[in-house]
């Protein structure tokens, strides 16, 4: 038996030798296997292979890195020479590829920062925000804040419960803060218990987090904030007024608050120097109260004890407050009920009323992550279509290195090489565009993403890791249909014919991306049309020319003085004074019915109003009568809309009395009037019931309707009165209608990001037809050729492979027009009141499509086909 | 003319000694032999490949023999400008060497 080392030894020289030394390498070892194996034996014969074996290999992997990378030189020049040569084709392919990932990239950016919201708190994972939900009178409610007492009686009650911090926040507060002769109105004045720094991690810059807020009326404000009270001066130990009234000392320097929490603020202040820091009343939920938790503890076993806790504390004031005990309440089918939320999850997953800022959705970071993947991906088939499209031209090339001595894997690795400098060429131009046009994305989404390419030392080798990534998976179809050649027959002019199924991917390619096209165009139209509803409904009442000066109270008692004063102007109709306004928040308030049993509670929005109201926003009375100052204010009556009619199951409401507790009795407060409904807040929402309290208490808004014309003069004459009556408290003023165009400030931004999106989709769905387009008028050359030999004219050709390609553009339409409807439906559920998805729009889209389509296809195939017959059929 | 390194200085040496029988065993051996140390055959295939790229040996194959497991054998042979490249290695070693061959120690 001749003696030879062990197979798996030899297979191992086989794989590992290097190709010029090919199987003759092997026999050597063979060879002086055997003759140590005759000289001294198997053993010692093996020992010798396989220390061979260990120092050679090395050294031959080596070799190969080098002669593989000896041929990649060739491939970058081929590469280089045929972009140059082609550059009409490259141009087209590299943009489509740089927008496609540029796309990418954004999307990815605006992901990464929407799931990063809050959690740079050192805590965050531990950090839980409390809230109350429940039914009440068979309506549901939810509230992310809870009563004031709370945070006390968790942190004696649960002992896993570290630490609690309440904070303040009224809705929509402004306040007026002065410092010397700087005063401005500040929406960011929150109150917070001294615990704050405990819980959340905002670093003071100066300041000790221990004691700043400890004692009341201490505040702390941010950098900026300091910046523009007090330049360069320090702040610490300065005094600033709010609302000409509670003074607060400074007493620490915050950093500014990261634009990814999901609350902000300018200044912060002790809360113990509100009263309400201290009531015993469980009841009124006014504070965000947070909770951080034991490290590991799960929070299902501290909801579990809710409850009990209810009881405990809730109960004897629910006993209170309506007479009956909660165990009468909860049976009577109402619910409360408290809950929690992980602080890192508020930002995607909380959209309750009088949050501390608008919220964001999961549902965005899902449909924009989909979006692109999918853009990814038709950048990359895009990029394949037009890489084999050209494939003819290179079809000589491929044959005579073939011809020469060129393995198929050598060709793949150039083709490779190939789409990976087409893919880093155009990743280097996605990264420009990104940096280019992140300010406009920051713009349209509201947010404040950077690049900094150099930051990051992992993002170098992953940009990399991407570029080669991306390029080979681009780059791997157009190398395996290019490398499959047969010399032969791409020598003779053969090119072998495509297989159906093959066409049939490239086709519904492209009718996948006219689809999404088609699709988004109608999302754009569908938007265009609800904001043009929006814009044109009648809202009730009359909205033009109504001018709003805010923080009335300013004035103090002195309203109806300032009131009557300026009416005195022939530029003011009139003015009425109020504590809400149509377009801002509204909160409901609980009430029992006389008449109607006591469990149930009855909600509405109140609003308190002096008697000009309705005539300054041109309501109309539909029963009774509304307010007026001839009724004395010690009779309390309120007017009611339509929809508490309906809510409060009325059949005569005029007369009925609404019971208010207060002071230990309950007054009974009759009902005189009711008012049609008119659209005091978003058309988001249903119009929900509205009692119109009487009052001249100081309220927060003046509106006026003020005559068109000569505006600025009549705005000088209300500041120069205003100054007259508020000195020293900022004129601040808005018009209603900019208000009120505010509440659909998100939809509209919807609608410009789905209009790009639309138009960008367009773009690469025309580059993907002019890629199909160019491989089937090369494949069919000869067809073209002799056509034109037999005839036909080159409109008529043109005409040929028009029907033919805009076929499958019908076809995107009937795939897109469900998926369209699906997705516009369920955004228009968003708004209770909403206009129609008209034909007339998909038909729009669809044609928009079709029209460019067949603009495309005519331009590509003109080209082809004013070809010279003669030079197409020549070789046969 | 690049020079040589002295895996290749040798090995070139060998296969131009071996004359007619210059396959990698019999390089293998003999270089083994004349140096005392024992070489890999990953160390001699490599400087062999090196050496055929630069021009200075070729290779061809030989036929097979079932000692070898029926694999053929390739033999290399020093080309012109391999003679030269030696002949230029033996100027370099002596021009280095001149003046200090008396100071080595015993």
């Amino acid at each position: 038996m001749t003696k030879r080392p062990n197979i798996l030894g030899r297979w191992i020289i086989d794989t590992f030798i290097p190709e010029y030394i090919g199987s003759a390498g092997s026999g050597d070892y063979e060879e002086l296997y055997k003759k140590i194996a005759e000289e001294k034996g198997r053993i010692r014969a093996n020992l010798w292979f396989w220390r061979q074996i260990f120092r050679s290999i090395p050294l031959f992997i080596n070799e190969s890195i080098i002669w593989s990378t000896a041929m990649f030189k060739n491939y970058f020049k081929i590469t280089l020479r045929n972009l140059l040569k082609y550059k009409g084709y490259s141009f087209i392919n590299i943009t489509g590829f740089a927008i496609g990932i540029a796309c990418c990239l954004l999307i990815l950016l605006f992901i990464r920062d929407e799931l990063s919201f809050d959690r740079y708190h050192k805590n965050a994972d531990r950090i839980y925000r409390v809230g109350v939900k429940g039914v009440i009178n068979n309506n549901e409610f939810g509230l992310v804040s809870s009563p004031s007492p709370m945070a006390k009686a968790f942190l004696d009650e649960f002992p896993e419960v570290e630490k609690v911090v309440r904070i303040y926040n009224e809705i929509d507060r402004e306040y007026s803060v002065r410092y010397k002769d700087k005063i401005f109105n500040e929406s960011g004045f929150l109150h917070a218990d001294d615990s704050i720094f405990e819980v959340f991690t905002f670093p003071l810059i100066e300041g000790d987090p221990a004691t700043a807020l400890k004692e009341p009326n201490s505040v702390i404000i941010t950098k900026e904030t300091a910046e523009r009270y007090f330049g360069s001066e320090n702040p610490v130990g300065r005094t600033l007024t709010r609302d000409n009234r509670y003074d607060y000392t400074i007493t620490g320097i915050v950093e500014n608050i990261p634009h990814n929490s999901h609350f902000h603020f300018d200044f912060l202040a002790s809360f113990n120097t509100l009263d309400v820091s201290r009531t015993p009343v469980w009841l009124n939920n006014n504070v965000m109260t947070y909770v951080v938790l034991q490290k590991e503890y799960p929070i299902e076993q501290l909801e579990a004890k809710f409850p009990d806790f209810i009881n405990k504390y809730i109960g004897p004031q629910v006993k209170m407050a309506l007479g009956i005990t909660l165990d009468e309440f909860i049976s009577s089918g109402s619910r409360y009920d408290f809950f929690t939320q992980p602080l890192t999850d508020i930002h995607l997953h909380s959209h309750f009323m009088a949050e501390f800022e608008p919220n964001s959705d999961i549902k965005y970071v899902y449909i924009f992550l989909v979006i692109a993947l999918f853009i990814l991906l038709i950048a990359c088939i895009n990029f394949m279509n037009l890489s084999t499209a050209r494939s003819s031209a290179r079809a000589k090339e491929i044959g005579i290195r073939k011809v020469m001595g060129s393995k198929r894997i050598q060709i793949i690795r150039q083709f490779l090489t190939e789409s990976v400098v087409l893919t880093f060429i155009s990743v280097l131009i996605a990264l420009i565009l990104v940096k280019l046009t992140l300010p406009v994305f920051n713009n349209v989404t509201g947010k404040q993403l950077t690049v900094e390419y150099l930051n990051s030392i992992f993002l170098i080798p992953g940009i990399f890791g991407i570029i080669i990534l991306v390029g080979i998976l681009a780059g791997s179809y157009p190398a395996f249909f290019l490398s499959s050649f047969h010399p032969i027959s791409v020598l003779q002019k053969r090119i072998k014919t495509e297989k159906k199924n093959q066409s049939i991917i490239r086709n519904s390619l492209v009718v996948f991306q006219f689809a999404v096209f088609i699709t988004l165009c109608v999302c754009t139209l569908v938007v265009r049309d609800q904001l043009n509803f929006i814009r044109n409904r009648n809202l009730g009442f009359d909205k033009e020319h109504i001018l709003v000066i805010n923080r009335a109270q300013s004035l103090g008692t002195r309203i109806e003085e300032y009131k009557n004063e300026i009416l005195q102007n022939s530029g003011i109709i009139c003015a009425s004074a109020s504590s809400n306004l149509p377009g801002k928040q509204y909160t409901l308030t609980g009430f029992q019915i006389e008449g109607k049993p006591k469990e149930t509670l009855y909600q509405a929005a109140v609003v308190s109003v002096d008697p000009d109201f309705a005539k300054t926003y041109d309501l109309e009375t539909v029963e009774g009568r509304y307010l007026s100052e001839e009724h004395s204010i010690d009779t309390l009556s309120v007017v009611i809309n339509e929809s508490a009619v309906k809510s409060f199951d009325f059949d005569n409401p005029v007369g009925k009395c609404i019971l208010a507790p207060s002071n230990n009795r309950t007054m009974r407060i009759p009902i005189v009037g009711v008012i049609k409904d008119f659209h005091f807040e978003s058309l988001h929402q249903k119009i929900r019931p509205m009692v119109i309290v009487p009052s001249f208490l100081q309220h927060r808004f003046i509106s006026i309707r003020i005559q068109p014309e000569n505006i600025s003069s009549t705005l000088n004459f209300l500041k120069n009165k205003w100054e007259q009556f508020a000195t020293g408290q900022p004129f601040d003023f808005f018009f209603l209608d900019d208000q009120l165009n505010n509440l659909y400030k998100e939809d509209r931004r919807m609608g410009t990001i789905v209009s790009v999106f639309s138009v960008l989709a367009l773009f690469i769905g025309c580059l993907g037809l002019y890629g199909l387009v160019s491989f089937a008028t090369e494949r069919r050359k000869k067809e073209v050729g002799i056509r034109k030999v037999l005839g036909a004219s080159v409109s008529n050709i043109v005409f040929l492979f028009t029907k033919e390609f805009s076929k499958w553009v019908l076809l995107a339409n009937i795939l897109a027009w469900p998926a369209a409807w699906y997705f516009m439906n369920k955004w228009i559920q968003n708004f209770a009141y909403r206009t129609n998805i008209g034909w007339n729009l998909f038909l729009m889209a669809g044609i928009t499509a079709i029209v460019i389509a067949v603009l495309t296809i005519s331009y590509q195939v003109t080209k082809s086909a004013a070809a010279n017959p003669v030079k197409s059929i020549r070789y046969e | 003319m690049k020079i040589l390194s002295r895996a290749e200085e040798l090995i070139l040496l060998t296969i131009w000694r071996l004359k007619e029988n210059a396959y990698c065993v019999p390089i293998f051996e003999k270089a083994q032999k004349h140096t005392g140390k024992k070489w890999s055959l990953g160390g001699v295939y490599i400087p062999l490949g090196r050496l055929e790229k630069k021009g200075y040996i070729i290779s061809y194959l030989g036929e097979p023999s079932s000692e070898r497991g029926g694999k053929r054998k390739r033999f290399y042979k020093v080309t012109p400008a391999g003679l030269r490249a030696l002949k230029t290695a033996k100027e370099v070693e002596k021009s280095m060497w001149e003046g200090l061959e008396d100071i080595l120690p015993e």
